[in-house]
């Protein structure tokens, strides 16, 4: 009994120890801000194998910033700050992109993504966030494409282009309260002194 | 009394003022500050390369004139922001981009694709050209509207610059290199006069009027064949020294001259590179896919069918190349060998790169239009007609040399059979080799399909099992009785991982399908320092596993 119940627990064991490894995984988180900019945080999750040998390249910083920015040959990037974990077997690298966002006729602000095939689902109906998953088996990658815009924005939709490459659309109303600043103050400086002075006159 | 009654008439009195003051410093306010803008340009145009250069999709974009960056730093929102350009001799006012709305403190980020026209590949110097571009909208007076410009360099259509990276930013050899993709610009199949060149071979060498490559092996060496034999005969001069950049750091050879495949033929003369394209031109234009070998200071052209490569040393053909005059055969021994040199060290050490030309048209990186033009036509038939000798030998026995014999061992067939058997298969590449149960301690192992050169091999295991995860027990089981790790990741049916043996590594790729007793698991596979040179063999037996 002793024997048959060690063998179970063995094949147990054994069918958890399986050697499924994940693929690397590539996740761009973009947060969009009010005035077009992209943070962006880079991460990579790299299998046993590949990290080993990929080592020299993760180490050196310099690199992985030149790698990045022939990633996005057309846009100004700044600000890069990097983060390894050994553990996890993958990096973090933040920057910012300035500009990213395009602006239409009507001044909506677009992001467009390069690929005809490239599938965005909304994931968060309150925070406006939408993603891109793109898989490629022959090279054993996931990407994955996580875009979270404004909480201000408005008129958020996904639409195609006349060439059938999809980009997310949306409006950000602006209040620069501080632009404002001296209008306000005049106003109520201008109705506070009027109505002291038409209550001033009655008295009279 | 009369102090208080006019006291009191003061506070609301100044109130008011205040409230004028403050309106008047609002509208001095908002219109203080300016639209800044920042520009990154390139610092040369290759002629030879303006179809690339108009496409913003070509390489992420890579290839732009220039960037800009506007942000605007006024106080209030710019409505129809426009930003034009023009190059003076080449490009009219041109609408840029109309932004709508630019919003306080928004960043925007352009990119400009100029289409210039196609007689730009008449440019036969250098010169210095510049780029005037200016930003209105609306509510500007005209004496406000932004102006910029810059320089940049527009090289002759036979200026190649193998690298836009700036000299201080060179990291790698790839680096140097950088732009080796623009060489497949330069492959002009459709050129009019390469196309009468070629002709010229088929007839003349190849025999028959349209001797039409019928896309085996043996026609694709025939096709190197005909070209070499035709450069040869007509006792083409290798031009010799100047090549690709030989180690990095070596800036000397950064632009090169090139000559384009028409003038090659009508010159008689080419550089190892000059010819490399000229082989590729002719060769696309029968139809197959050429590919060129880059190598530090070197490079000579091939083509690739079915997963396989053959190359060719075409400077063989005066002494500077080889040091003597080298037979078709013997100039393709010496290419075959260079291919050999080439997987072997300089393709895992990242100093060899093979440029698959029909591949880099498809994504955008077209070739040049160019005019007929019976002047080089005439030249080809002065050099070329007639004084051209076929020997039906030559190639014969080279090809009998690199294809597979047939085996006379029983598990062994060359493979003319186009489907691997059984309800789950693949389809099998002409002239590989399939094993059945060729290894006895793999029990699961039926066949092992391998490519000519033994680098891809097509691994078919039939598995007894109730599921995909109990199938990959098994075979992870039977894999680690037999000293080797196997790592795989499944996504559905497909499925791809490493094989690490006790000096060596693999990658492979496959999909998993159910069969009667079981699973079958087709795998493709190769080692790991190979893997991204084979994708294109791989993808296509990858997508007919079926």
């Amino acid at each position: 009994m002793k024997k048959i119940l060690l063998l179970f627990i063995g094949l147990i064991c054994l069918y958890f120890s399986v050697q499924s490894q994940d693929m690397i995984k590539e996740t761009y988180n973009y947060k969009i801000s009010g005035n077009g900019d992209a943070t962006v945080i880079f991460s990579r999750t790299y299998t046993a194998a590949e990290w080993q040998q990929s080592l020299s390249f993760i180490s050196n910083e310099g690199l992985l910033i030149t790698g990045l920015k022939r990633i996005f040959p057309k846009y100004f990037l700044e600000d890069f700050k990097f983060t390894k974990n050994e553990e996890q077997r993958s990096f973090n690298m933040s920057f910012v992109i300035r500009g990213f966002c395009e602006t239409d006729k009507k001044g909506n602000m677009i992001i467009k993504f390069m690929s005809k095939d490239a599938d965005i689902k909304k994931i968060s109906e309150e925070d406006n966030k939408f993603m891109s998953v793109e898989t490629n088996i022959l090279y054993n990658t996931l990407e994955t494409h996580i875009f979270e815009l404004p909480k201000n924005a408005k008129n958020v939709s996904v639409e195609k282009d006349s060439f059938g490459y999809p980009y997310i659309k949306f409006d950000m109303s602006h209040l620069y309260i501080k632009n404002y600043f001296w209008l306000f103050s005049g106003v109520l400086s201008l109705i506070i002194g009027s109505v002291f002075l038409f209550f001033i006159m009655k008295k009279k | 009394m009369r102090d208080k009654r006019w006291f009191s008439f003061l506070i609301p009195i100044v109130l008011v003022f205040i409230g004028i003051v403050f309106f008047i410093i609002h509208f001095i306010e908002i219109n203080k500050g300016q639209l800044v803008c920042e520009i990154d340009s390139n610092q040369f145009v290759m002629p030879a390369t303006y179809k690339v250069h108009s496409n913003n999709k070509v390489l992420d974009g890579k290839y732009y004139l220039f960037k800009m960056l506007l942000h605007n730093n006024y106080r209030k929102t710019l409505r129809n922001v426009v930003v034009k350009y023009n190059i003076p001799g080449y490009i009219e006012w041109t609408e840029l981009c109309c932004i709508g709305k630019l919003s306080i403190d928004q960043n925007v980020s352009l990119a400009c694709f100029p289409k210039f026209d196609p007689s730009i590949v008449e440019k036969t110097t250098q010169s210095v050209e510049s780029v005037n571009i200016q930003i209105s909208w609306d509510g500007i007076n005209e004496n406000e509207v932004i102006e910029k410009s810059f320089t940049f360099d527009m090289l002759s259509v036979n200026d190649f610059a193998y690298t836009s990276i700036d000299k201080d930013e060179l990291i790698s050899y790839s680096d140097m290199i950088d732009n080796r993709e623009l060489l497949a610009c330069y492959v002009t199949p459709d050129d009019p006069v390469i196309q009468y060149y070629t002709s010229l071979i088929q007839s003349e060498l190849l025999k028959g009027d349209q001797a039409a490559v019928s896309k085996s092996e043996e026609d694709a060496v025939r096709a190197l064949f005909g070209i070499y034999e035709m450069t040869r005969q007509m006792k083409m001069v290798y031009s010799g020294a100047k090549g690709l950049p030989k180690e990095a750091g070596d800036v000397t050879s950064l632009i090169q001259n090139i000559r384009l495949p028409r003038e090659v033929v009508t010159g008689n003369t080419g550089l190892c590179i000059e010819l490399s394209l000229l082989y590729s031109s002719v060769l696309s234009r029968m139809g197959l896919n050429p590919v060129i070998f880059l190598v530090p200071g070197h490079a000579y052209p091939g083509v690739e069918l079915n997963g396989i490569y053959y190359a060719i040393e075409a400077t063989g053909i005066s002494g500077e190349g080889l040091g003597y005059v080298a037979s078709f055969e013997e100039a393709f021994t010496v290419g075959m060998q260079n291919l050999e040199v080439f997987f072997n060290e300089y393709l895992p050490s990242g100093t060899g790169f093979i440029l698959d030309i029909n591949y880099l048209h498809s994504i955008g990186i077209l070739p040049m239009e160019l005019d007929d033009d019976q002047f080089c036509k005439n030249k080809i038939d002065d050099i070329y007609k007639n004084k051209v000798k076929f020997s039906n030998n030559c190639y014969a026995n080279v090809y009998s040399t690199y294809s597979n014999t047939s085996d006379q061992s029983q598990n062994r067939e060359s493979s003319n059979a186009k489907r691997f058997s059984g309800t789950f298969s693949f389809d099998i590449p002409t002239q590989w080799i399939t094993n059945y149960s060729p290894n006895p301690y793999y029990t699961t192992l039926t066949a092992v399909v391998t490519s000519p050169d033994q680098i891809v091999s097509i691994n078919v295991f039939d598995i007894p099992a109730n599921s995909i995860a109990d199938a990959m027990n098994y075979l992870y089981i039977e894999f680690a009785n037999n000293g080797t790790v196997l790592q795989y990741s499944i996504q559905g049916q497909n499925l791809s991982g490493y094989t690490f043996y006790q000096n060596s590594s693999s990658q492979w790729v496959g999909k998993i399908g159910k069969v009667k007793g079981g699973y079958r698991l087709i795998a493709i596979s190769v080692n790991t320092n190979y893997y991204n040179s084979y994708i294109g063999v791989i993808e296509k037996i990858y997508n007919s596993i079926r």
